[in-house]
Parts: C-alpha cells; structure tokens; sequence
C-alpha cells in the first residue's frame, strides 16, 4: 500500500440547494491510478469540482498529505498540487498552444515555465508541431491532450481527470490512456472518471465505486474487473 | 372565489386609497407654499419613478433613456401650449411621442442583449437631448422654453399648488394602478420568473421581447407623462434638466425604493426629495451642484453593492426571511429550506 | 475642397480617434476579463487630463508628470474593482453593476468639480512650436503627434503585455474560460483588479494627451466615454483590434461630420452605435472575428 497523498472524508457538497454528494471517503496513494465508477448523476463530478473548491463542501475534510484544503480556492488548491482536467475539451481557444501551456505554469518563475514548457513539448510531439497554431484550431482529440499537458505544466502531485476520452476517436483514446497510464512513472497520482469503465479499471490500480453521491464499494480493479456484478450494473454500458 | 392572489391585490388598492386620502388632507395641514412644493415635488418624482422602476426592475432593462423621455413629455407639453395648444393635447402629444419612440428605438434593441440595451438607451438619450438643445427653433435650445400653459378643465385652471398637487397625486394614483395591475397579471408574474436573465427568455417558451418592448414603452409613457407635468408646473423647462444628474437622481430613487416594490417608488421620491432639499443643502454650506452629485453617486454606489435589487426590496425581503425563520423556530417541524441561494436559481 | 484639404480631414480624424481608441481599449479590457461595462472609464481619463494639468502648473517636466499621472489613475483604477465592483460582483446583477459605474463616474466628476473647479483647464502643449508643421500644406500640430505616437506607444505596450507576458496570458486565459483559468491557479479576482488598473492607465494616457489640445473640465470625460464606448461597439466590443478600428473610424465619422455641421458630431456617432447595434450586432468585424480576436 503506497502513502496516502489525497483523503477525501466523508465530504458532503452540491449545487445551490441540491446535495449531491452525502459523505464520500476515498483515498489516493502516491503514484497510484484510482478509478471512481458510477452511473450518470451518482456525484462523480461533483466530487472532482469539490475537491478542487469549485463547489463549496458542506462537511468533510479533504486532505492533501495531511494538510487540509478546507475553504481554500480553486486557484491556491491549484497551487498546493491538486490539478483537475474537467469533462469537455476547455482550451483556451483563441491563444496559441504554447501560450495555453505557459497558462498552466501561470505564477511560476520564467526559468521554471520554460524549462517545463521544452519537457512538455518534447514529451508531446503532437503539440509541439503546433505550438504556434491557434488551440481551437486543433482536432478533438488534440485538445484533450493539450489539457492534459497543460494541467502537467505545473507538476502536480495529484491530477484529477473527468471523463477524459469522452467523444474522442479510438485512435486518439489510445493514446491519451497511454498518457495516463506513463504518470504512474513520472510519480503522478491520478483520480480517474471514465464512462469506459472497462479501459478506465484496466488502467488503475484501485477502483471505488460511487452511488447516489456515496461510495458503495472500493477494491482492486483488477478484481472489479472480473466481478461478474460489477460487469452486469457498469461494465456492460462502457462500451456504448 | 378569490384567489389569494386578488386578495392581495385589492388589499393593495385600498392601501393606496388610503394613501390618496392622505395626500388630499396634507396640502391643508401644510398651508405654506414651502411644504407643498415638497408634497408636489414628491408626487412628480414618484411618477418618474415608477415609469424606471417599470423598465428597470420588471422589464430587466437598464434605461439610460428614462430622463429623456421625461424631457419629451415635458417639451412636447412646452411647445404645444406656447404655440397656442391645450395643455392636454400637449400632454398627449407627449405621450404619442414618447410611446411611439420607445416602440420604435425598442422594437429591435430589446434583442440586443442587456449591455447593449443599455448603450442603446444611453444613445437615445444622448441623442433627445442633443436634438432639444440644438434644435432651436422648435426647442428654444439652450435658453429652453418659458411660458408653459398650465392644465385647466373648463375654467378651472391648475395654478395655485394645491390644486396642482391634486393634479399631480392624482396622475400618480393611475400609475401606481397601472403597476399594480401589471404586476399581479399574468404579464407580471411571467416577468418574475424571467427577470434579469437573457437566457431564460427563449427557454421558457414566453416571448420575453415582446413583453419587455410592452414594458419599455409603458414605462417610458408614464416617464413623458411625469414630464409633461413637471413643465406645466415649471412653466419654464431648458434641456439641461433632463440631463445626467437628473436620470442619476431617478437612478438613486429606484435604488433606495426598490426595483419591484409597489411602495417603492414613492419611497424613493420622499428619499431623494429630502436629501435635495434638507441634506444636502446642510452639508455642501451652498456648493450644493457637486457635493449633490457626489452624494447621490455614493449612495448609488453603495446601496446598489449591498442591495442590487434595491434597499426596500432588501430590507423587504430580509424581514420576510427573518419571519419566516422565527415561525420555523417557532413550529421546527419544517425543515429549513429557503435561503438566498435558493431565491437567487428561482429567480 | 482639394486633397490637401481631405488629407487635413483625415489626419484631424486620426488624432481624435486615436484617443477614443485608447478609451474604448480600456472599455474592452475590462469588459472581456469582468464582463462590466465601466461607465466611468471617460472620468478616468478625465481625471488623467486633470492631474497632468496641476503637475505641469507644479513645475513638473514631463517625464515625471506622464508617469506619475498614468501611475496614479492605474491605482484609482485599481481602487474602483477593489473597493465598489470587487464586492459587488458576486451578488450583483448586470443592471446593479452598471450603475455602480455609473455611480462612480458622477462621484468622479463631482469631487473634479470640487477639487478643480468648473472652469476649463489648460495647459501648454508637450513640444511648443511658433507654428504646426506643414507637409505639403498639410499642418500637424505637434500635439497631434503625440497624440498618434503615445497611443501607438500605449496600445503597443498593453499588446506586448498581453502576448507575452505571464499576466496578459492570465488576463487573456480569464477572459475565454474563467472556470478553466482558475482551475490552471490563476487568481481571477486579482486579474479582474489589473484589467481595472491597465484601462485606468490606458485612459490616463488618452487624457493627459488630449489636456493641451482642449479645455478640459470635470465633464470632459462623460462625453469622450460616451465616444470610447461608441468606438467600442463599432469595432464588436470584444476585441482589441476592434478598439482600435472602431476609435479610428468613429474619429474620421466625426471629422467627415464636422463639414456639415459642428454640432452634429455627437449626433453622428450615436447614430453610428444605433446602426451598428441594430444591423452588426458583433460590430464592423463580425462576429466570427470577434471570437477569433479574443484578447488578441
């Protein structure tokens, strides 16, 4: 079991007067791939948008290697090391790729921006031929990884990713997924929402699932994977 | 059957006949022609004021154009009766003026969304006062008009200040009637679901810019009416006064009475009539042009940060908060459910 | 009339719009990070042309004055998101946020009237000539090249800031994708503060040009804001290019107006808005452009 570096207890958020999520505890290691699986409305994105103070959260405590994230803001919460890349494709379209990227490395130091800023372009080739095009001119998939790589511009220590190949081509799934899955290397702990549910458990370590706005389940995922219960609730409808 | 609704509603009139019979007697307890040019004065702004409070806080339009069309309604009333016309024709030839105006600048701005309503009212305005100063020989320019016919119905004129104070609490009454009914009709009720929204227009299936165009030209009507009178009150009328620090007076006259509340406007009209008369003379010590414009401008400023839709409104829908949380307290069955947010997504 | 004479025309255009092109940046900038519409940014200018006017009658050379008075209205640009729109934004609606701005124009204009009367103010012009300079007999004022040359300065500066520095990607960034630029750490609040302060100081140098070519008094800035927000919606209020197209071709509308009548100029440029409004309601760019040039 490696070190714990995010603890999500019991938190308690939603919308306006709507409560989404009533008290969901889960935990991320060092390194580790965490998937978080669950139907449509189950509070998978509301937990990412707390957990990055988007949504104010009610109770709880939320934990980034033992220092609490209570009441901070998106941007300090940014800062400690908690990157989120949210559902849908938010470049920055309008500025260029590299300048999308130095975006990401906003308030760093210029010798630090630019030193990440020649690892992430060599790290992504595909991104680098286009460092000078417009990031709304780039394909769907491309601007997927350009968040991506954005949200890698300032090293984090956790990387939150909503549905990340949601509507992209197959090719082009393959290889933000191959992304992902070379973080566990780079030391990179990642907190996984996917609607594959079968490519999401493939790649992570551990899998919680999450049903109206409560974790119900956590484990393996290599187990998850081969719970036949499991497969009939959520793996059948990850290859739609 | 009555629905709570035209409970309200009626309950609502009788208040203002209550009202009226208030205002009928005051001019007999106040004898001095001080006191009733304040009583007057009030009246005039109250019926500028709801015509604002009409665009702004039930249409969602921000009106730059309110004074202007105040300015219309009083030149129209100038011109007409100093070549020889009925003070009434004048006033109505305010209001076709004013309402077809309001229709025609309306008819396509109200598509525009809310900044640029706002730019676009602010051109009209800009535009009605650069036509009245310039155009001289029909405004007079910059030295105005004088000589301004006052009302009469057979040979009784309204020229003594009681009379014209009846006069002028009387056009107010219909207004406040007019709002009133509007504000409890369907019209009404559609506003308070879409108020201050672009978006929702389209969403709930309710042609949002045909009734904000009915609005934008009530409004502005009742806005000419206002001026119609105040020149006949005045008999002498020049451009600048319906320039900027006059719409800023009506501006803070809504932001103190409320954008929605009934009382609102003439709320508003005592505020800012006190504050120019008793105030702000004591503070400026007889500099009273820019102080003025710095007190209105402040008290702007603020009432609009801590109250947006206005301080009676605030202050109106804090207590009814408060109350509502003192009968919780006092049943606690009910669970607490509203709060500012939740009133905020109704809205 | 000979083209000499156009020529006199156009340059006189030029000038003036370039000053409205460097308010009605200001307006952009703000209305593109905050989504406010800064009514008092003419007063801001206003103030910019009041300060250089008491600095110079100081004794102050010039390049102490033009720095000290661009600083200064950066700050009370600053102070106007700090103190009035900053607070209010959250619960605010756009009719409540705009006449907080209007709110503050007139607080402006009055404490102007106190401080520095009613009366016009003048001051010498930058680089005093016996007579303007004549290219083929073409005269241009000395202060009508600083006018051109310190807004090119001004608006080539806020474009440096903008492309290529870590702010103006912030400022840029915040404007597309508030939600997505502060998910990348960057402090909305505080851009939203600099936007307020850089059209403060973009302003300040539209005024403290155009102190010596008129009288300028507490209610100068009305007027000319009045002008930069024309200028803006002329060019799409949206983009900066925009701005700029938008300042110049209102100034040479003016300048074209003027032949028929003096009084008709302000008459032009609203209706200029009006048909803008009512038939390109993305401005003489076009909608597609706008977006295109977002921050740009």
């Amino acid at each position: 079991m490696p070190e714990t570096i995010l603890e999500i207890d019991s938190i308690v958020s939603g919308y306006g007067e709507l409560e989404i999520l009533h008290g969901a505890s889960l935990t991320v290691g060092s390194g580790e791939i965490v998937a978080l699986i669950g139907s449509n409305g189950a509070g998978k994105s509301t937990l990412m948008k707390t957990v990055t103070g988007l949504l104010k959260m009610r109770s709880g405590e939320i934990r980034l290697r033992g220092e609490s994230l209570k009441g901070a803001s998106p941007e300090s919460i940014v800062r400690k090391g908690i990157n989120l890349v949210p559902e849908g494709r938010h470049v920055f379209a309008g500025m260029k790729v590299e300048d999308n990227l130095l975006v990401g490395a906003y308030g760093l130091s210029k010798s630090v921006r630019d030193a990440k800023l020649a690892e992430t372009l060599a790290r992504f080739p595909l991104l680098k031929e286009r460092a000078k095009q417009d990031a709304g001119s780039l394909s769907g998939g491309q601007q997927q990884l350009l968040v991506v790589a954005r949200a890698l511009m300032r090293s984090p220590s956790v990387l939150l990713l909503d549905e990340p190949s949601l509507g992209l081509s197959p090719i082009m799934v393959e290889t933000v997924f191959e992304v992902i899955g070379s973080l566990r290397e780079s030391g990179v702990s990642v907190l996984l929402v996917e609607q594959n549910v079968t490519a999401g458990l493939e790649l992570a370590d551990r899998a919680y699932v999450i049903e109206n706005g409560a974790i119900v389940r956590t484990g393996q995922a290599k187990d998850m994977l081969a719970d036949p219960s499991l497969s009939n609730s959520f793996l059948g409808s990850g290859a739609e | 059957m009555k629905s709570p609704l035209m409970t309200k509603r009626r309950n609502q009139h009788f208040i203002w006949l209550g009202a009226v019979v208030v205002v009928a007697v005051l001019p007999l307890v106040f004898g001095d022609g001080y006191s009733q040019t304040v009583i007057l004065t009030i009246g005039l702004y109250a019926i500028f004021g709801i015509g604002l409070q009409l665009t702004m806080g039930t249409g969602g339009i921000l009106n730059m154009g309110h004074a202007a069309f105040i300015g219309i309604g009083a030149y129209s009333s100038a011109i007409v009766t100093t070549k020889g016309g009925n003070p009434w024709v004048g006033m109505l030839v305010g209001i076709v003026v004013a309402g077809v105006l309001a229709f025609v600048v309306g008819l396509p701005i109200l598509r525009l969304r809310s900044l640029y309503l706002a730019i676009a009212t602010l051109c009209v305005a800009l535009a009605v006062t650069n036509v009245l100063g310039f155009w001289t020989a029909l405004t007079g320019g910059q030295n105005g008009v004088t000589g301004i016919v006052p009302f009469s119905i057979g040979d009784f004129s309204f020229i003594d200040l009681p009379s014209q104070i009846y006069l002028i609490w009387g056009f107010l009454l219909v207004a406040v009637l007019i709002r009133i009914n509007l504000r409890y009709s369907v019209v009404g009720r559609e506003f308070e679901a879409i108020k201050d929204s672009d978006l929702a227009t389209s969403s709930l299936g309710i042609n949002h810019g045909a009734r904000r165009l009915q609005i934008f030209v009530i409004g502005s009507v009742i806005g000419a009416v206002g001026g119609s009178l105040y020149a006949t009150y005045l008999s002498a009328i020049t451009p600048d006064l319906f320039g900027f620090p006059f719409l800023i007076q009506i501006f803070v006259l809504v932001a103190l009475g409320g954008m929605v509340s009934l009382w609102g406007a003439p709320i508003g009209a005592i505020a800012v009539v006190c504050l120019h008369e008793f105030v702000i003379p004591v503070i400026s010590g007889g500099n009273a042009g820019p102080v003025e414009i710095v007190i209105f401008g402040v008290i702007l400023v603020i009432v609009m940060i801590f109250a947006p839709n206005g301080l009676t409104d605030q202050v109106v829908s804090t207590t009814r908060r408060l109350v509502k949380i003192a009968r919780r307290r006092r049943n606690h069955d009910e669970p607490s459910s509203v709060t500012p947010a939740s009133k905020k997504v109704a809205a | 009339m000979d083209l000499a004479f156009f020529i006199q025309l156009f340059v006189t255009g030029v000038t003036t719009g370039a000053i409205y092109a460097a308010v009605a940046m200001g307006f952009v900038l703000v209305f593109r990070v905050t989504g406010i519409l800064n009514f008092a940014q003419g007063e801001l200018l206003m103030v910019g042309g009041m300060l250089i006017i008491s600095f110079r009658e100081a004794g102050w050379p010039l390049y102490a004055a033009i720095p000290v008075t661009i600083a200064l209205v950066f700050l009370l640009g600053c102070a106007i998101y700090a103190l009035a729109l900053g607070p209010a934004i959250k619960r605010g609606t756009n009719i409540s946020l705009l006449l907080i701005t209007l709110g503050i124009s007139q607080v402006l204009q009055g404490l102007a009237q106190i401080g520095w009367g009613s009366a016009p103010r003048y001051t010498g012009d930058f680089s005093p000539t016996a007579h303007p300079i004549s290219v083929l007999s073409v005269s241009i004022t000395t202060q009508s090249i600083w006018i051109l040359g310190g807004v090119l300065v001004a608006l080539g500066a806020t474009y440096l800031v903008l492309e290529r520095t870590g702010i103006g990607r912030a400022l840029r960034a915040s404007s597309i994708d508030p939600m997505m630029a502060r998910l990348s750490g960057i402090n909305v609040r505080m851009v939203s503060l600099i936007a307020f302060g850089a059209a403060g100081a973009l302003a300040a140098v539209g005024g403290l040009l155009l102190a010596p070519v008129i009288g300028m008094t507490y209610a100068t800035g009305s007027l000319i804001g009045v002008k930069g927000i024309a200028a803006a919606v002329i060019g799409g209020f949206g983009s900066i290019p925009g701005a700029i197209i938008g300042g110049i071709a209102l100034g040479l509308l003016e300048s074209l107006a003027s032949l028929i009548s003096t009084g008709l100029t302000t008459g032009i440029s609203l209706l200029a808005v009006v048909i803008v409004l009512l038939i390109l309601p993305n401005g003489i760019l076009g909608g597609r452009r706008v977006k295109a040039a977002v921050g740009v």
